[in-house]
């Protein structure tokens, strides 16, 4: 039996994956998590002196806020486990990627165990973010200075 | 329960529906240059303006897909708008708070002298970024 044949096997055995359901499952759950960030912009809007370019930065907070709720009391679990992706890729995902890490290390003390290890999983978010946006920053500055399009 | 359901199905589906947008502008008098302008752009469904000595306020509602430009549209309606006003300083926004804070202008059909505080700020408003 060689390898081709042995993954054959592995691949008839193994249940299939229902690609599909999950892809309506992250897309309904991402949808719902997206709904209200809207409906908290509007609120900050209506209520509070924000605009529609400056409503975004509270409402990131705010987002952040109710999945550090949702993960200390283990709901965003719950949430994940049905959404998947839908609840991973909107900014709740991140946070809970911070807030669960913190949690897990808060046995080995304060400034080693939660400030050492809080951004184990989301450090890596944070340092591609900024990587990427420079490299399109740059991408841009060389596109306007030779004039191909404008700011 | 399916019940319940089906009937927030309907508001949802009919509040959509009658979402139209007007066009106004305040006070009434002073719109005939500016109607012209805002009319024959057909990048967006609606506005609302507010005019007095000095500024001249246009909330615009783009369209949807139109949004990805908004910038261009909101400097392309500014420096048609300047060309037939040249004294007074013009400010076109797509933006849905500046929107509403003409609108709170329009209903209450402020005068001259709270009508100038409200633009101010209105304008202040406008340029804040943090």
């Amino acid at each position: 039996m060689d390898q081709q044949q042995f993954q054959k096997i592995i691949d008839d055995k193994n249940p299939k994956v229902p690609y599909f359901m999950n892809i309506l499952k992250a897309f309904i759950v991402g949808g719902i998590i997206c709904t209200i960030g809207q409906l908290i912009t509007f609120f900050y809007m209506r209520f509070f002196p924000f605009t529609e370019g400056t409503a975004s930065n509270p409402t990131v907070a705010t987002l952040v806020f109710i999945a550090m709720l949702l993960t200390g009391t283990g709901l965003y679990k719950k949430i994940a486990q049905f959404g998947g992706a839908g609840s991973a890729v909107p900014v709740t995902g991140f946070g809970n990627a911070v807030i669960s890490a913190a949690i897990e290390h808060k046995s080995e003390g304060y400034v080693l165990g939660v400030g050492g290890n809080m951004f184990k999983l989301a450090g890596s978010v944070i340092l591609f973010g900024v990587l990427s946006a420079f490299v399109v920053a740059l991408i841009k500055t060389i596109l306007v200075n030779l004039g191909v399009v404008s700011w | 329960m399916k019940k319940t359901v089906i009937v927030l199905l309907m508001i949802l589906s009919l509040s959509a529906c009658s979402n139209e947008q007007e066009n106004i502008v305040f006070p009434t008098d002073k719109s005939t240059a500016l109607k012209p302008i805002m009319q024959k752009q057909d990048s967006i469904y609606g506005y609302k303006s507010v005019i007095n000595e000095e500024d001249i306020l246009v909330a615009i509602s783009i369209n949807r897909f139109d949004r990805f430009n908004k910038t261009k549209i909101e400097e392309k309606i500014t420096k048609q708008i300047e060309k037939q006003f040249p004294e007074k300083k013009v400010l076109v926004t797509g933006d849905q708070k500046i929107m509403w804070e003409v609108n709170t202008i329009i209903e209450k059909k402020l005068k001259e002298k709270e009508l100038k505080k409200s633009i101010e700020k209105i304008k202040l408003l406008s340029k804040e970024e943090t």
